[in-house]
């Protein structure tokens, strides 16, 4: 389809649409005069910024080629975190038993003197070792 | 097919048929950019076979069209048409630009009366050019369905534009 015979196509369509009525011909016409003149007076600076981002939104920002090699970048670099990176943060190693010292640590050296029979009362005096630094 | 003169041939015709759509020259402006942007980028693509580079061109607008009234729906609660007046620079009017606002709001008006879908089709008819085949095929709609669809809106429009039957 080429332009000429869009022409044609529309002042066909405007004939067949007045149906021999000379005032809705005029009327048609008119019609037609304000279409073609929303397209014909489009301001050139609007064509030319039109142009210009229309150049600037085509140019692919990513090329397979260098798609291609950004995923097999990151692939590596995942790997590599996976592989050499520190690993998963593991909590405080506790014992399921609740009661176990072990989930006391405050009180771990008085619970193992307890349990290891060094003192029945793990309150005595006689089961408590003396600080080295200050002898008490 | 040269990008081109696709270009300088159509540019007008899309960005008309936008701005008759949407009724904002600053929209059409987008739209127009992002018509000839993926045009530019699918040209390549383009298969004469399945249709002229109008039936392309206008199928690509007309779902930039109605991507843009899906989004303005959506955002339609805020009220920014408010500053338009406060921004626009009126010294910078020159008589022919006036001219042409005052050719363009009688259509605007005229077409203010027109349901969403006429406006598609009666802006499609006159800045396509394309015959009511190609628009059926276009819009999804049956051929005899845009020839009654065309009768109405140029009935509307010549009342509206000359008083005709008011």
């Amino acid at each position: 389809m080429n332009m000429k015979e869009d022409g044609k196509e529309l002042e066909l369509f405007l004939a067949g649409n007045a149906g021999g009525d000379p005032a809705a011909a005029a009327a048609n016409a008119r019609i037609a005069g304000l279409f073609a003149a929303g397209a014909a007076q489009v301001p050139e600076a609007v064509k030319r910024r039109v142009l210009a981002r229309a150049a600037g939104a085509a140019a692919p920002a990513w090329r397979p080629a260098e798609a291609v090699r950004a995923l097999a970048f990151g692939a590596a670099a995942l790997m590599a975190f996976v592989l050499l990176g520190p690993g998963p943060v593991r909590g405080p190693a506790e014992d399921p038993d609740w009661r176990s010292y072990d989930n006391f640590p405050y009180y771990a050296d008085e619970s193992r003197m307890y349990l290891s029979d060094l003192s029945t009362d793990w309150r005595s005096p006689e089961g408590l070792q003396p600080d080295p630094r200050t002898g008490l | 097919m040269d990008f081109a003169a696709l270009f300088d041939e159509y540019f007008g015709r899309i960005y008309a048929y936008a701005n008759c759509r949407v009724r904002d020259a600053a929209a059409a402006e987008d739209i127009a950019a992002a018509v000839f942007g993926k045009a530019f980028e699918r040209l390549a693509q383009y298969d004469p076979a399945r249709g002229g580079p109008a039936q392309w061109l206008f199928g690509i607008a007309r779902n930039e069209v109605n991507l843009h009234l899906r989004r303005g729906a959506i955002l339609g609660f805020l009220p920014l048409d408010v500053f338009a007046d406060i921004f626009r620079d009126k010294a910078a009017e020159a008589p022919a630009a006036l001219e042409k606002k005052q050719a363009e709001g009688e259509l605007a008006a005229a077409l203010a009366g027109l349901s969403a879908q006429e406006r598609d089709l009666i802006s499609l008819k006159f800045y396509s050019e394309m015959n009511n085949r190609e628009i059926a095929a276009l819009t999804g709609l049956s051929e005899s369905n845009v020839g009654t669809i065309l009768y109405r809106c140029m009935a509307k429009l010549r009342r509206e534009l000359t008083g005709e039957g008011k």
